[in-house]
């Protein structure tokens, strides 16, 4: 038995002993909850700032966050295309505590969002970035505790979010014409 | 690819999305101090924002799982979410804004209502180039008195409201407002001439003494106030409230949001020379042009348009012979009309006139 395996039912044995763990889990496991609260945080973000300079660079890093977010799905559209892993729930017996997605479970959609936004952030406001990658990490583990994903399915969707993320930052100039005219646009209509 | 097989829970999702969203705003709005994206008063009450703000998320997700049972089974894809989640983004910016403004201005209303602001005895001045507004003080002396050409906020269409008119008044002087005129018809160097013609009028006044005209601008006035007085050796001394100095403050972005609603802001942008006529002016150059006479420039420490900082650093080397003030609450906006503006521009006049 892989060490994947076994850490995915040291997890998932979890599931079924305590309601109120099962019920947080659900609230974290579905894709609306953690997406929209992080998307909220982003929105909260472009707002950010003392000054025009600290606003600037916060707007920055949301507009390359989502930039990132396009990149790391088009990434895992590709790794879906050339890998096809079997959920856990076939051919294992698990606790399910979701529906059954039929996609590739590797590597995790969720965590491919989920880290791409939080290290987007995470280069440029370390403390909001944190908040984000524990987030992140509630949304990685609920998939597991779930039965819906194996933990390297996680890591490797943080992994592919994570370089998505320092590519756009640290290398995408390309985007920048484009981010500064938004931010350009933003300010001239008093919203940026 | 958008195939919104559930049409509750598509409808459930946006409000969702656009109930969080208001709230998210709404956070910002308490956080910042944004009464451009306050639905409710924030500068004098942020908790009121902030537990907006926590009712308004935390009950649309309580709402929103305790109705939607679609959400435990297959349901919208991350394309559908990205595009129900952007369009209530959309929305809820525009509803927040809207309903804002329409408030801010209820509340601005029942504050002026409030104030009851006096009028002063005035008589209009109409010479060629220039348009204006005479005050006289009434207390009987004869000697010429020292007097101050004011030239206003070019979006200001009259003067009678400010309290530091009347405190320029009491203190004696013989004060001049100067009309823009149209805000189509402010162009340079054509507005080089109004400040010369008003200075010029008041000269040839027996009840003005010469020798003690000084000049007050007020925002872009600020600017001209201080361009004229480098080359019109007659003006005595300078006060600028709120000057922009700077081309780049005129562009102040989500900041401004911080004194007026979106509304007046879109109102505000209209004046588009603003921008241009800041940097023809060019008044950090013409600061070094004023050699000894005094001059004095006014913030509040509330100022989103023009902060202070950007002041002393833009003006640098000229400190020394001009002084930066602040005054503390004040914003962009609110400064020509504060008290605390009226008794300073009024004793900074008489000792240095």
């Amino acid at each position: 038995m892989s060490f994947d395996f076994q850490l995915f039912q040291l997890i998932n044995n979890l599931a079924g002993r305590n309601p109120i763990l099962d019920g947080l889990m659900c609230l974290l496991v579905n894709d609306y909850f953690l997406t929209t609260s992080m998307s909220l945080i982003l929105v909260a973000f472009w707002f950010e700032g003392q000054d025009r300079g600290q606003r600037e660079r916060n707007q920055k890093a949301v507009l390359r966050a989502i930039v990132t977010l396009f990149i790391a799905n088009i990434l895992l559209k590709l790794c879906n295309l050339v890998y096809f892993r079997p959920r856990p729930f076939v051919g294992h017996e698990v606790n399910l505590l979701f529906y059954r997605p039929t996609d590739s479970s590797f590597p995790s959609n969720p965590a491919t969002v989920g880290f791409s936004l939080t290290v987007a952030v995470w280069l440029y406001h370390r403390r909001l970035g944190a908040l984000l990658l524990a987030l992140a990490t509630l949304f990685g583990l609920s998939r597991v505790y779930c039965g819906v994903h194996y933990p390297s399915d996680i890591v490797a969707g943080a992994l592919l979010g994570g370089l998505s993320a320092y590519l756009v930052v640290r290398k995408g100039s390309l985007f920048d014409p484009l981010i500064s005219l938004i931010i350009r646009t933003g300010r001239r209509l008093y919203l940026a | 690819m958008l195939n919104f097989i559930s049409v509750h829970l598509a409808i459930n999702y946006s409000l969702l999305a656009f109930v969080t969203i208001v709230g998210a705003l709404q956070l910002v709005a308490a956080r910042h101090k944004l009464v451009g994206l306050a639905l409710i008063g924030t500068v004098r009450r942020p908790a009121w924002g902030y537990l907006l703000a926590i009712i308004l998320i935390a009950g649309s997700f309580a709402w929103f799982f305790a109705t939607t049972p679609e959400v435990f089974v297959p349901g919208l894809a991350g394309a559908e979410l990205a595009v129900l989640f952007t369009t209530a983004g959309i929305c809820a910016l525009v509803f927040t804004l809207f309903v804002s403004s329409i408030l801010h201005r209820v509340q601005r209303q029942e504050r002026s209502d409030l104030t009851g602001e006096g009028r002063l005895s005035h008589k209009p001045v109409s010479l060629q180039l220039l348009r204006g507004t005479l005050y006289l003080p009434d207390d009987g002396a004869d000697a010429p008195r020292p007097a101050i050409c004011v030239l206003p906020d070019s979006s200001e269409r009259t003067l009678l409201s400010y309290p530091l008119v009347a405190a320029l008044i009491e203190e004696g002087f013989i004060v001049l407002a100067v009309d823009w005129g149209p805000q189509e018809e402010i162009h340079y160097p054509a507005v080089l001439g109004l400040l010369p013609s008003a200075v010029a009028y008041l000269t040839r006044r027996d009840d003005v003494d010469p020798e003690r005209i000084g000049v007050l601008g007020v925002d872009l006035g600020g600017d001209l106030a201080i361009r004229s007085a480098a080359t019109d050796q007659q003006i005595a001394a300078v006060l600028a409230l709120a000057p922009f100095l700077d081309r780049a403050n005129t562009q102040p972005g989500l900041g401004i949001l911080k004194e007026m609603s979106y509304l007046e802001a879109l109102c505000w942008a209209r004046f588009r020379q603003r921008g241009k006529l800041v940097a023809e002016l060019s008044p950090l150059d013409s600061i070094g042009q004023l050699g000894s006479r005094p001059w004095l420039l006014v913030y509040g420490d509330r100022d989103a348009v023009t902060p202070v900082e950007g002041a002393r650093v833009a003006l640098g080397g000229e400190m020394t012979r001009g002084k930066v003030k602040t005054l503390p609450g004040e914003e962009h906006l609110s400064l020509a009309r504060s008290p605390a503006a009226s008794v300073l521009v009024a004793r900074w006049f008489g000792e240095n006139l």
